[in-house]
């Protein structure tokens, strides 16, 4: 297999190809509403009508992990549910981020105590943090316009051809 | 020589034709239910998200294939191939127009003229229920399982109220091939009503309709994808493409029921009182003859979406109660009043 | 609450369905046709339930508690003296203060003697309650009306005195500054309170003393225990 190296970066083609594929993955990224407490709520108006996520192509919540771009963590996670959540985002299809919304999701938020997962950092590696106690609904929409800048930086030809196990030169 | 290569532009335009009414009712659904739900819907791919299909259909391809270590890894492929198949394959007996006459010969708009057109639509209907039960199956895993054992109980149980309303319909016109029925929903009876299968079986056009969203697990129908209930149902472990072919399945079944509710309900390609190749020339009638075809699909591919945005979904045993108690018998009384008004009339 | 009614029987018109469903597909073709309408108006707010974020931003109430910002008073002056109340009261205990006095020279950046040396609000831990804002003696600490904090690291989401100061300005630039909301009494309170306090009239309102006997009782009682 390393006789087969993937040459991806700087040509023409494999540009235009990068960038027609993050424009794709930028325009529907599907979420995952991963509601535990009461940053769910204001996930829930996100999603609804007045704030509306659906315009920047999350129409479709799928409360599948294999259909899902996005985990969206709203809420406290206490220790029981950490093997839970490590389980729906190990099932969840690469590429795969993570917006941890709240205090509770980003770091235990108030409730330093011996039940309470201190951050879902410590189980599974987050992209965007939203601090808030909830969050407004605009305050997780611009998390989201934050992931979606991050996908756009990204390099998924790269990334592809490390998961098939080709070399990647520059 | 010539004829085959008829038949092929034909089956390559009535393909891509129903590819792209699929990818185009992908963005009908979700622009038609935001303006029902009072909010834009996706806005920010082109123009009004017009290339919000296109984004998904990059998004989809380019997603990690995964397939479950457990699962059954034939059926598991195999699963969404049964399922979209016959969705496409009915099209082949579906009037789509009338006909051009170039050079003295006549060439109909339908891939195949079968004078058995009923038998093959019921036939590959039932064959679509395998790709839900085998991708439910095949996925190793419970809710999947359940959500393909409900779907194809719904979709076994409405099979009967269809086939009942299609018999209804080749008692009035006598014959099982599509282009018949077609044919002899010109003109007017009783003096005002045009002769469309809508006026001569009314109670029949609605367990059709009824059958036919149940057929297509559309809402009200859809508990097969309930997710408050079962997760995603049979598709909980299909990612990327395969889901895909899953959601685009189920939009070019969409289409095909509104080409087969058109064609025996609303007099196919005919206008209400207008003769078109009256005054048209033979290559245009047979355009326009296509053109009003496919106004009437797009208006039915329409209520699809509405009823979708406005019911709320039923509940099991309603759905089954629905389909057992309530409509098979309506179908039966149907056949009965149809003949004896035949035998009456006769 | 009486027990709600519940229908059992339903008329022929209902329980056949056909009627209610039309009812209600003339209901969303209303909202269809008038949501249709409304989108092809000019400007971003063009359906009128949907604030189109981020163009379309809906007007924020005056006292909605958002991203903190560090006061100056009149003359430019800071006023946080480094007292450590907000970290004493919050409730999340994100609020990290370091006290020190005003070096020599520095007296017309800060207010008062003694300065916040280090202040760090750690917004991941925040739960935004303004209790901050009501303990501080000085009225330094504010939170204003600041929503958008997504950040991509821990470093993005820690507000030290320069983020905290720079709040200040762009709040003052967009005329939205306002003092520290401190907690007004209802009206009639204080006689509320006597009111319903649970001394019965007659009592003496002398408070009980912890005499030297009681005390010493209470240390035999112990020792005669172990």
């Amino acid at each position: 297999m390393s006789s087969i190296q993937a040459y991806t970066g700087s040509g023409w083609i494999l540009t235009k190809a990068e960038e027609l594929i993050n424009w794709g993955r930028k325009r529907s990224p599907w979420p995952l509403p991963y509601g535990t407490a009461c940053c769910g709520i204001e996930m829930m108006a996100a999603l609804a009508a007045t704030y509306d996520m659906a315009r920047f192509g999350a129409e479709r919540p799928s409360f599948s992990p294999r259909q899902a771009d996005v985990l969206i963590e709203a809420g406290t996670i206490s220790k029981k549910m950490t093997p839970v959540l490590k389980r729906i985002y190990e099932q969840m299809a690469e590429p795969k981020w993570v917006i941890a919304m709240g205090a509770c999701a980003c770091s235990g938020g108030m409730f330093r105590t011996y039940s309470t997962l201190q951050g879902i950092d410590q189980v599974i590696p987050v992209d965007v943090y939203v601090p808030g106690c909830p969050p407004r609904p605009e305050g997780l929409l611009f998390a989201l316009l934050k992931i979606l800048e991050k996908i756009e930086k990204d390099h998924p030809l790269r990334e592809l051809a490390a998961r098939n196990g080709l070399e990647v030169c520059k | 020589m010539g004829e085959i290569l008829i038949a092929l532009i034909k089956v390559v335009f009535i393909w891509v034709w129903v590819l792209l009414c699929a990818v185009v009712m992908t963005w009908v659904e979700r622009r038609g239910a935001a303006m029902i739900q009072d909010r834009p819907g996706p806005n920010r791919a082109g123009p009004f998200g017009l290339l919000q299909p296109l984004a998904d259909g990059i998004k989809l391809f380019t997603k990690e294939d995964i397939v479950p270590a457990k699962a059954k890894k034939i059926l598991f492929m195999l699963g969404p191939l049964l399922f979209s198949f016959p969705a496409f394959s009915t099209f082949a007996v579906v009037p789509f127009g009338d006909k051009f006459v170039i050079d003295g010969k006549e060439i109909l708009l339908q891939v195949s003229n079968v004078n058995i057109g009923f038998l093959y639509i019921v036939a590959l209907g039932s064959m679509a229920v395998y790709g839900i039960i085998l991708g439910g199956w095949a996925s190793n895993n419970k809710y999947s399982i359940l959500g393909g054992l409900r779907s194809t109980a719904q979709l076994v149980s409405y099979e009967v109220p269809w086939g009942l309303a299609l018999l209804a319909i080749a008692l009035v016109y006598g014959t099982f091939s599509l282009r018949d029925i077609a044919l002899a929903q010109s003109g007017t009876f009783l003096g005002v009503l045009p002769n469309w299968g809508v006026f001569k079986q009314p109670l029949g056009f609605i367990l059709f309709m009824v059958a036919a969203y149940a057929e297509a697990n559309r809402v009200p129908f859809d508990l097969p994808e309930a997710e408050s209930e079962i997760v995603s149902g049979y598709h909980t472990e299909y990612g990327s493409m395969r889901l895909g072919l899953y959601l685009f399945g189920e939009y070019v079944n969409i289409v095909t029921l509104s080409s087969l509710i058109t064609t025996f309900y609303f007099g196919a390609w005919h206008l209400p009182y207008i003769d078109m190749s009256a005054f048209l020339g033979p290559i245009s009638y047979g355009i326009a003859s296509f053109i009003v075809f496919f106004l009437k699909v797009a208006f039915f591919l329409w209520l699809f979406v509405w009823v979708r945005w406005t019911v709320p979904r039923f509940r099991y045993d309603q759905v089954m109660t629905l389909g057992w108690r309530e409509l098979i018998p309506l179908g039966l009384f149907n056949i009965f009043v149809t003949a004896l008004v035949i035998q009456l009339t006769a | 609450m009486a027990k709600p009614e519940v229908q059992k029987n339903y008329s022929l018109k209902d329980s056949i369905y056909l009627v209610e469903l039309l009812k209600g597909l003339v209901l969303t073709w209303k909202h269809f046709i008038f949501n249709i309408g409304a989108s092809f108006r000019k400007g971003p707010h063009t359906i009128p339930t949907t604030w189109q974020y981020p163009e379309d931003r809906r007007p924020i109430s005056p006292i909605f508690r958002g991203e903190h910002m560090m006061m100056l008073d009149e003359t430019g002056r800071e006023l946080c003296v480094g007292c450590g109340m907000c970290a004493k009261v919050c409730p999340a205990k994100c609020i990290t203060v370091d006290n020190s006095k005003v070096p020599e020279g520095q007296e017309d950046r800060y207010a008062g003697k003694t300065y916040s040396k280090n202040f760090n609000i750690d917004l991941l831990r925040c739960i935004f309650c303004g209790f901050c804002e009501e303990a501080c003696p000085k009225g330094a600490i504010v939170l204003g009306q600041g929503y958008e904090l997504a950040a991509y690291t821990h470093e993005g989401c820690q507000l030290g005195k320069d983020r905290l100061l720079e709040n200040y300005k762009k709040a003052k630039a967009s005329g939205t500054l306002k003092p520290a909301l401190k907690p007004v009494p209802v009206a009639g309170a204080a006689q509320k309170a006597e009111a319903t306090s649970a001394v019965p009239e007659g009592a003496s309102k002398a408070k009980p003393e912890v005499t030297k006997k009681v005390l010493k009782k209470a240390e035999k009682k112990a020792g005669e225990g172990e």
